[in-house]
């Protein structure tokens, strides 16, 4: 069996629900694994399996719809000539035979690639406060384009039973595969950094409270603005730190002077040293990061917001790995993993500021409560959210579903 | 004999004693002359061993005009940056124009014998720099962690510098002359806690192996440690408890080794 994966990005979407999972499967299955970058490749015609992600653009959209077409040649074709009048007239000769190459070969091959599209969030409902509002959400056209992706998909990769709901219009067919952390790393950082390391503070003289996160959480964490103030005012030593886009403007100025940014060293450290698409370097320096910001509170606050009700939990199990004790929203994801795994994180009700006081002040005040949400939660996550432990759910869900489909586009 | 005029502006303990070395390896090259030495800083000129041909006197930075002016600004920023040269008495050397050692000579201090008290740890947390001191809630931390219970641990400063909460008034070693501080950390009976202060240059002259030193990444690594310092190196502030810890402990072993040896 021949599969390629076609990762959206170098960053977290595309190592948890691609890059890492589909390792894994080859390593395990023994199936030849290619990772491209572009619909150029003839790798994909001659796969099995292709799978896609962030499907933004019109070629990508296009030839997966090409792709998936039942007549291929006058659908390669079309596609070429619709295509070609975006390029130079120099290029257009060479397009349109790359094309009819691709058509040529899938005839010759006598069937086509079982065509997946993955997703891991709900690209139709985007909070306003996100960055990423501008580009996605209803009605927009990048979400159009995806939405159109997913119709010409055979079937859909998502990483939680909401999402399959959010998507059940675009495409019925779906398999929801858990994100999940890669075992040999996940020892390593709990061999590295013991939960003994949280008997004490983790910096001399302070408590360092922090959230990690992405541009697009910005509404997120201004649920937890008031009671990160009443915490500073309460627990002089107390610190707040943010890491991956500066929230501390979310504050009033007074409290700048106990808040760190610590972005800017790895921000610049990715960009001197970009990864390509074929490597998956960005994420072990992500890990090293986080753990080497030696918090000792991690927060996982979620508005509530329809986008966060199908996120996943992959925020908690990072902030695990690197031995930190979560305090999150009990909503969406964190609400499902309290419920599972309750004695493994400190789950605060939807905008309940006294209690997120509460919380914290408790965690800050009591070392012994933070190492045994972190020996809990790392307990919980060998069992059900290594690699190992999910890879029978992306076997049978994704290379089962290709299998049956693969019968049904012979048939 | 030829009587050549040495003058020292530092007026900063921890400069003046990291000067000391240099002058006293200069005084030996040129043996067969007098060293006419001024230091601004007189509590250190009293305090240092100087060889027989160094003549301290009261500082008068109005007297002689032919007196070579030393200082460490100078050293570390006036011409005489070699590359291969880093602490800062191993630039004094290079602007004496000696051959530079390959690691910083240890002061040689007086002896001034006298019975003091043998803490398990002593702590100089504060420097005139806020940036390379520590601040109170951080010492307080140190103690904690120390356990001031199982532990007699002395907190070293100037006159006038902060009190810790809830701390053992006798405990304070404020404002002590320096042979009685260097002779406090010679009868330290676990590890010496020391920022980038005048107590770890101190701590260098008083030849202890048992030196811990919690250094910042605002001056390089090498302007502040010596050989014998156990150091814990980070950005202001952001000093790791474990990192600290472990650098205490490999003081502490430090010592156990070292009278191991003698014993």
């Amino acid at each position: 069996m021949k599969v390629v994966i076609a990762p959206g990005d170098v960053g977290g979407c595309g190592f948890y629900r691609l890059m890492a999972p589909f390792r894994a499967l080859a390593e395990s299955d023994g199936f030849e694994l290619s990772i491209v970058d572009t619909v150029a490749s003839p790798k994909i015609t001659e796969a099995d399996l292709v799978v896609f992600q962030r499907a933004h653009t019109d070629v990508v959209v296009e030839f997966m719809e090409a792709l998936t077409s039942l007549d291929p040649t006058s659908a390669f074709a079309a596609l070429a000539e619709r295509t070609a009048a975006q390029y130079p007239e120099a290029q257009r000769p060479a397009l349109k035979q790359g094309m009819a190459a691709t058509a040529k070969a899938l005839v010759a091959r006598g069937g086509r690639p079982i065509v997946a599209l993955e997703s891991d969030d709900n690209l139709k409902s985007i909070p306003p406060r996100s960055a990423f509002f501008k580009i996605f959400g209803n009605g927009r056209p990048n979400t159009q384009r995806f939405q159109r992706a997913a119709r010409a998909a055979d079937f859909l990769v998502l990483s939680t039973e909401e999402l399959r709901e959010v998507y059940e219009l675009d495409n019925p067919r779906s398999v929801v595969c858990p994100n999940a952390i890669e075992d040999k790393t996940f020892e390593a950082y709990c061999a590295r950094f013991p939960s003994s390391f949280c008997e004490s503070p983790k910096r001399i003289g302070q408590v360092r409270i922090g959230y990690v996160g992405s541009t697009s959480h910005v509404g997120d964490v201004a649920t937890i603005v008031k009671p990160l103030q009443k915490v500073m005012d309460e627990r002089p030593r107390v610190r707040v730190v943010f890491y991956g886009q500066d929230l501390r403007g979310l504050f009033k100025r007074e409290y700048w002077a106990r808040m760190d940014f610590d972005g800017a060293t790895v921000a610049k450290t990715i960009e001197n040293q970009r990864p390509s698409l074929f490597s998956d370097s960005l994420m072990p320096r992500y890990y090293e990061a986080l753990a080497n910001l030696d918090l000792d509170i991690a927060l996982a606050p979620l508005e509530r917001h329809i986008f966060n009700r199908s996120k996943s939990n992959v925020k908690v199990l990072e902030y695990t790995m690197a031995g930190v004790p979560v305090v999150a929203t009990k909503y969406g994801p964190y609400a499902q993993y309290a419920q599972e795994c309750p004695d493994g994180i400190v789950a605060v009700p939807p905008e309940d500021d006294r209690v997120w006081v509460r919380s914290l002040l408790d965690l800050v005040d009591h070392p012994q409560k933070r190492k045994a949400l972190v020996d809990t939660s790392r307990a919980f996550i060998r069992g059900n959210y290594l690699m190992s432990a999910v890879l029978p759910r992306w076997r049978a869900g994704v290379l089962g579903y290709a299998h049956a489909m693969r019968e049904k586009v012979a048939a | 004999m030829s009587i050549i005029h040495i003058r020292d502006v530092d007026k900063n303990i921890g400069d003046s004693i990291m000067a000391a070395p240099a002058i006293c390896a200069f005084a030996k090259e040129f043996s067969d002359c007098s060293i006419r030495l001024q230091m601004a800083n007189e509590e250190v000129q009293r305090l240092m061993a100087w060889p027989d041909n160094v003549r301290p006197t009261t500082y008068d930075p109005t007297d002689a005009d032919d007196a070579f002016e030393i200082g460490v600004v100078a050293a570390l920023g006036g011409g005489y940056f070699f590359k291969d040269v880093g602490h800062p008495t191993q630039q004094f050397y290079a602007l004496l124009g000696l051959d530079v050692p390959c690691m910083p000579q240890q002061p040689a201090l007086d002896d001034f014998p006298v019975v003091v008290p043998a803490y398990d740890y002593l702590i100089a947390p504060w420097s005139k720099d806020p940036a390379r001191g520590m601040r109170v809630p951080e010492v307080e931390a140190l103690v904690d962690i120390l356990g001031p219970n199982q532990n007699r641990i002395g907190i070293l400063g100037a006159r006038g510098d902060e009190p810790l909460l809830g701390f053992d008034a006798d405990d304070y070693i404020y404002g002590e002359t320096l042979s009685y501080v260097a002779n406090l950390m010679r009868a330290c009976k676990k590890a010496v806690i020391t920022t980038d202060s005048a107590c770890s240059r101190l701590a260098h002259a008083a030849g202890i192996s048992n030196h811990a030193l919690i250094a910042t990444t605002i001056t390089p690594l090498q302007w502040q440690m010596h050989p014998k310092a156990s150091v814990v190196y980070a950005a202001p502030h952001q000093w790791r408890t474990r990192d600290l810890l472990a650098v205490i402990e490999a003081a502490e072993q430090e010592k156990i080794k070292a009278e191991a040896v003698a014993a």
